[in-house]
């Protein structure tokens, strides 16, 4: 992630009676994976429209920092059903100026796309479908690739290979993907930004977010053995709290700025208790959505 | 991207998926058995009747119906010509391409031109039928044929442009019908309005006032300057549509 490559600045829409999107400011680096979330309503669909073109926005700028063509893939894939595979994606690419077949071959390649390039759209399973959408955003080599719920209706199979597809496609191009299916996101994206109720409540890395949200430090440690006696002690901590999770596992809290693990890898050795496992509990992707769009409303 | 290439690649687009579907056959079948029903009810008349000429008894008549029927023919041809993209959402697709809003339309429209004459085509026949019998007035056939395809080509704008404001079929057809029936009485409110000039402007903007003359083997710059402005208003307005952005 070197530069920016889109600068969105105070983006305003409003149609009569809503206000969908007020004030949004993020970027985009270039090279990233950058996720977009929201829920429904937030305002995600017009903000990808506006950067389109395809919705005028009443105030602020979109800046690209270098001249960029842009590979759309929206929620409804765009295919003619009428056409066949290798047939629409050489339209698509003549639409686009480009004439470059040997790509074109690539992409079918990279898109999985050999075994039926010859056969109708309108005869494609759903999966194959969303791999001819993602054919035709790539095959005009765009700057920047918008993908607006690539993973939706797909079986898990279908997922999987979407999910490997958009990280092989991250090294050539800059991906912005929406999407609801948040672990899925957590996978490919190095950065996210979450849109609420029309202005970004969320933007950064997924580790930075969830830094900003949580101050707190969480740890899960197994022991061997009950250890009821000494959790006064451990209490007494550092400002630490604990709740017990099953058995002889517990979660300790603080809001310390020391670091937790070590605070407690000392005290047990020094207490000389047998720990089984030890492990800082991250916020996953659900969970910073939650709360943020909790923390907002 | 040039003009000519844009209108080029969507026409041949449009083309290839029209012929590669039953639905223009099935409609050329229809139109062609009508016309002929119509051509061969003629010819049964002047066979009865001897002082009628063959033009005046069999080929305008049949000129006359075919018109008719194309009117009818034209908002099922144009119905899908943009509702179809927004149902398939393939718009986004054309309008995010370097072809611009110009070459959309005129791409589409060219296209469905091409439609028009493919259904007409088989009409030729015939005069044909009638030149074994000696019939060997061209020039009237001619002047028939560019009365009726510029005519149709004013049906056609109409319904892309109906297709353009509406993303249901039927609409599409109906709005079709509206505006074409109500370009057809303009005549009729023209004769009842007393000030001439807007009478004689009402007649003229009417599309039933512009066969006459070619129905009698001659052609009027008259008409042929109403069919461009018709056809240059209506494209100039959806071309105008097609851009507008939300």
């Amino acid at each position: 992630m070197e530069s920016t490559l889109v600068k969105f600045s105070g983006i305003e829409k409003s149609y009569p009676g809503k206000v969908v999107l007020s004030g949004v400011n993020f970027e985009i680096q270039k090279g990233s994976v950058h996720g977009f979330l929201g829920p429904n309503g937030a305002g995600k669909s017009t903000l990808m429209n506006i950067l389109l073109g395809e919705i005028e926005n009443d105030k602020g700028e979109i800046n690209f920092t270098e001249e960029s063509s842009i590979g759309y893939l929206p929620e409804h894939p765009p295919l003619y059903m009428n056409m066949k595979v290798w047939e629409y994606l050489c339209f698509v690419q003549d639409i686009y100026d480009s004439t470059d077949r040997d790509f074109l071959n690539g992409v079918i390649e990279k898109c999985g796309l050999q075994e039926v390039r010859n056969r109708m759209i309108g005869h494609l399973s759903k999966g194959y479908k969303q791999r001819v959408g993602l054919a035709q955003a790539i095959c005009h080599k765009p700057d920047l690739l918008v993908l607006d719920e690539p993973m939706v209706g797909l079986d898990p199979h279908a997922i999987i290979q979407m999910k490997e597809l958009i990280s092989e496609l991250s090294k050539e191009h800059t991906i912005f993907v929406s999407s609801h299916q948040l672990h899925e996101l957590s996978q490919i994206c190095d950065q996210i930004s979450i849109l609420h109720q029309g202005v970004i409540v969320q933007d950064g890395t997924i580790e930075e977010i969830e830094k900003s949200l949580n101050q707190q430090q969480v740890v899960e440690v197994e022991f061997e053995n009950k250890i009821g006696e000494l959790l006064g002690d451990i209490s007494a901590l550092d400002d630490l709290s604990y709740s017990v999770i099953e058995g002889n596992r517990y979660r300790f809290k603080s809001q310390s700025e020391n670091d937790l693990r070590s605070t407690l890898g000392r005290f047990f050795l020094e207490k000389n208790i047998a720990v089984l496992s030890q492990r800082e509990v991250k916020m996953d992707l659900e969970e910073i959505f939650r709360t943020a769009t909790k923390e907002n409303v | 991207m040039t003009f000519i290439k844009g209108v080029k690649l969507l026409s041949k687009k449009e083309l290839g998926e029209t012929f590669s579907s039953p639905m223009i056959y099935i409609f050329t079948a229809i139109f062609s058995f009508l016309v002929g029903g119509v051509f061969y009810n003629n010819l049964s008349f002047i066979k009865e009747v001897t002082n009628v000429s063959i033009v005046n008894g069999a080929l305008a008549p049949t000129f006359s119906a075919m018109n008719f029927m194309l009117m009818i023919f034209a908002p099922m041809i144009t119905m899908g010509c943009f509702v179809k993209e927004k149902r398939e959402h393939t718009l986004p697709l054309l309008k995010l391409s370097k072809i611009g809003d110009k070459e959309i339309f005129w791409g589409k429209y060219i296209a469905l031109i091409v439609k028009g004459l493919f259904i007409i085509l088989p009409s030729i026949t015939f005069p044909i039928i009638l030149s074994f019998s000696g019939f060997n007035d061209w020039a009237i056939v001619l002047t028939n044929y560019i009365g009726i395809i510029g005519l149709f080509c004013c049906y056609l704008v109409v319904g892309a442009f109906a297709s353009l404001l509406t993303r249901n079929y039927i609409i599409a057809i109906v709005l079709t019908f509206g505006i074409l029936f109500s370009f057809l009485i303009l005549a009729s409110t023209g004769a009842s309005i007393n000030n001439e000039i807007v009478s004689q402007l009402l007649k003229y903007a009417s599309l039933g006032q512009h066969t006459y003359y070619f129905a009698r083997g001659a052609i009027v710059s008259y008409d042929l300057v109403y069919f461009a402005s018709f056809i240059g208003f209506f494209s100039y307005v959806s071309v105008r549509l097609l851009g507008v952005r939300r």
